[in-house]
C-alpha cells in the first residue's frame, strides 16, 4: 500500500512539474538536456542497483578511512584527559548531506563517549539539526546502556547567526578546553576562525568537508581532515544502514565508468589528432555537440 | 559577557530578520486582501508545512514533523541532482576529453599540460575510490593523486591568504592616508 501510494505520489509530482516546466518554457521536453536524463538514469540504476544487493545481505565492502582511526585516537586522548569532546556538525541545513553524513559519526562518537564516560558537547546553529541532534545522541546513550550519563544541555542551540555562532563555540573552547574537537559537515568563512581557536588551545582537532574552498584551511589547521567525499564515505562506513553502503558502492561504479570513459575517449581524440580519421572524427565530433550543453 | 552578548543579540537579530524579510512579505502580507492583490491562499499550504515542522519540538508527536522535512529534503535533492549531474560530472568529463585534448600537433606544451590534467584527474578520482583497499598499484596512484589534490589546497591557500592580505593593506591605507592623513 506505501509503495502504491509513493509511487502515485511520485508520478503526480513529476506531471505537475513537467506541466510547471511547460507552462514556464513553452517546452515540455528539454531535448537540449539528454545526456542529463542518460547519465542521470545510469546513475540511478547502479545506485538502486547496489542498494538491493546491500539490503538482500550481500557483504558491501567499502575500505576503511584512515580518518575514522584518527576519531579514536582523538577520543581516546579526551578520556585520559579527563577533559570534553567538542562535535561541530557544520552550519548547514538539515537538508544538506554533509549534515546528515556529520550526524551519522556523531552518532558513532556520541556512543564511544557514552562508553567512555567523556563528556560531549554539540553546539548547533540550525533548530531543525539541533532536535536530529538531540535525538541521535540520545539514542547512542541509550545504545550504549548509559542513558542516565545523557543530559540535555550536551547538545545546544546557540544562534542562526553565523558569526554570533562562532563566538559562542570559540567561546565554549577557550573556558572548558577540549581535548578533542571534530569538524565534521558544512563549513564556510568560520572553519579557520574555529580551527585556529582550537589549535591554540591545544586540542586534537579532526575536521572533514566536502566544500572545497573551506579544505586548504582545515588542513592546515588540523591533526586530521577528511576530504571531500570521505565524509560522506565515513558517514556510509559507520552506518548499518544498507541504503548508505549500497549507494556508495553504487557511486564508486559510477567513478569508475567516468575514469573508463575518459581513458577511452581522450585516447581516442588523440588518435584522431593524430591520424585525422575521418570516421572517428565524425563519430567524436557528434559526441561533442551531444554533450555540449548550454544553459 | 561580551561573547553572551553576541550570541543573544544575533540570535534576538535574527528572529527579528526573518519575520520582516520572510514572514511578514512572502506570507502574511500575501495572506491579507490588500485590494490591488487578492488573497494568495495557496500560501496556506506552505504555512501548515511550517507549523508542521514546529512539532519536531514535541517529544510526543514529532512524526508529524517528518512530512513537511521529507517533502523538503525530497524536492530539494531533485532540483539538486541535475545540476549536479551536469556541471560535476557530464561538463567536466566533455572538457577534460574535448576541450583539453591530450595531443594537439605542433603545440607541444599544450599537449603535456593536457596530459597531466589528465592523469591528474584520474589519480585523484582514484583516491575517492572506496571499494578497493589503497593497496599496490591502486595504492600508489591514489598516492599520486592525493599529491595532486595538496598542490591544489596549497595554492587555494596562498590565493585566499594574499587576497586577505590585500584587504589589509587596503583598509590600512584607509585609516592611515584618508581618515588620519598621514601620507605613505
Amino acid at each position: 500500500m506505501k509503495k502504491i501510494f509513493s509511487i502515485v505520489a511520485m508520478i503526480l509530482l513529476l506531471g505537475v512539474s513537467a506541466f510547471a516546466e511547460a507552462e514556464k518554457s513553452t517546452k515540455l521536453l528539454e531535448t537540449s538536456r539528454f545526456p542529463v536524463l542518460i547519465g542521470l538514469i545510469l546513475f540511478a540504476f547502479v545506485i538502486i542497483y547496489y542498494i538491493q544487493k546491500a539490503k538482500s545481505g550481500q557483504h558491501i565492502f567499502i575500505r576503511r578511512i584512515a580518518g575514522l582511526n584518527a576519531i579514536d585516537d582523538a577520543l581516546g586522548r579526551a578520556t585520559e584527559m579527563g577533559k570534553p569532546v567538542l562535535y561541530v556538525p557544520g552550519i548547514g541545513g538539515i537538508s544538506e548531506l554533509q549534515t546528515l553524513a556529520s550526524i551519522s559519526i556523531l552518532g558513532h562518537i556520541a556512543k564511544k563517549t557514552a562508553s567512555y564516560e567523556t563528556d560531549l558537547y554539540v553546539p548547533l546553529r540550525d533548530p531543525m539539526v539541533y532536535s536530529t541532534a538531540t535525538e541521535v545522541v540520545r539514542e547512542s546513550y541509550l545504545g550504549a546502556g548509559r542513558p542516565d550519563a545523557f543530559r540535555e544541555n550536551m547538545v545546544e542551540f546557540l544562534t542562526s547567526d553565523q558569526f554570533g555562532y562562532v563566538a559562542g563555540v570559540d567561546g565554549y573552547m577557550v573556558r572548558e578546553n577540549p581535548a578533542a574537537n571534530f569538524y565534521l559537515g558544512s563549513f564556510w568563512a568560520e572553519s579557520l576562525i574555529l580551527a585556529e581557536t582550537g589549535n591554540s588551545v591545544g586540542s586534537i582537532q579532526i575536521a572533514g568537508t566536502a566544500n572545497p574552498s573551506q579544505l586548504p584551511f582545515f588542513i592546515a589547521s588540523c591533526d586530521y581532515t577528511l576530504i571531500g567525499e570521505e565524509l560522506y564515505a565515513a558517514g556510509a562506513y559507520l552506518s548499518t544502514d544498507p541504503k548508505s553502503k549500497g549507494s556508495l558502492k553504487g557511486q564508486d561504479m559510477g567513478k569508475l565508468a567516468v575514469m573508463i570513459v575518459i581513458i577511452v575517449f581522450a585516447l581516442l581524440n588523440v588518435v584522431r589528432n593524430a591520424t585525422g580519421m575521418e570516421s572517428l572524427s565524425n563519430m567524436l565530433n557528434w559526441l561533442d555537440k551531444f554533450f555540449a550543453m548550454k544553459g | 559577557m561580551a561573547e553572551h552578548i553576541f550570541v543573544g543579540t544575533s540570535a534576538g537579530y535574527g528572529f527579528v530578520v526573518t519575520y520582516q524579510n520572510v514572514f511578514k512579505p512572502m506570507l502574511f502580507d500575501k495572506l491579507k486582501d490588500a485590494g490591488s492583490e487578492p488573497m494568495n491562499l495557496i500560501l496556506i499550504i506552505p504555512l501548515i508545512g511550517g507549523i508542521m515542522l514546529l512539532f519536531k519540538l514535541s517529544r510526543k508527536n514529532n512524526w508529524v514533523a517528518r512530512y513537511p522535512l521529507s517533502f523538503m529534503v525530497g524536492v530539494g535533492s531533485g532540483m539538486g541532482i541535475t545540476n549536479v549531474i551536469k556541471s560535476d560530472v557530464i561538463s567536466q568529463v566533455h572538457a577534460i576529453i574535448f576541450k583539453n585534448p591530450m595531443w594537439i600537433s605542433g603545440d607541444i606544451w599544450t599537449s603535456l599540460f593536457n596530459i597531466l590534467y589528465v592523469v591528474a584527474v584520474l589519480t585523484s578520482l582514484l583516491y575517492f575510490f572506496f571499494s578497493a583497499e589503497h593497496k599496490g598499484a591502486i595504492g600508489k596512484t591514489a598516492r599520486i593523486g592525493i599529491w595532486f589534490l595538496m598542490i591544489s589546497f596549497g595554492a587555494a591557500f596562498g590565493f585566499t591568504v594574499m587576497a586577505r592580505i590585500s584587504l589589509l593593506i587596503s583598509r590600512v591605507q584607509f585609516l592611515l592616508e584618508d581618515f588620519l592623513g598621514i601620507s605613505l
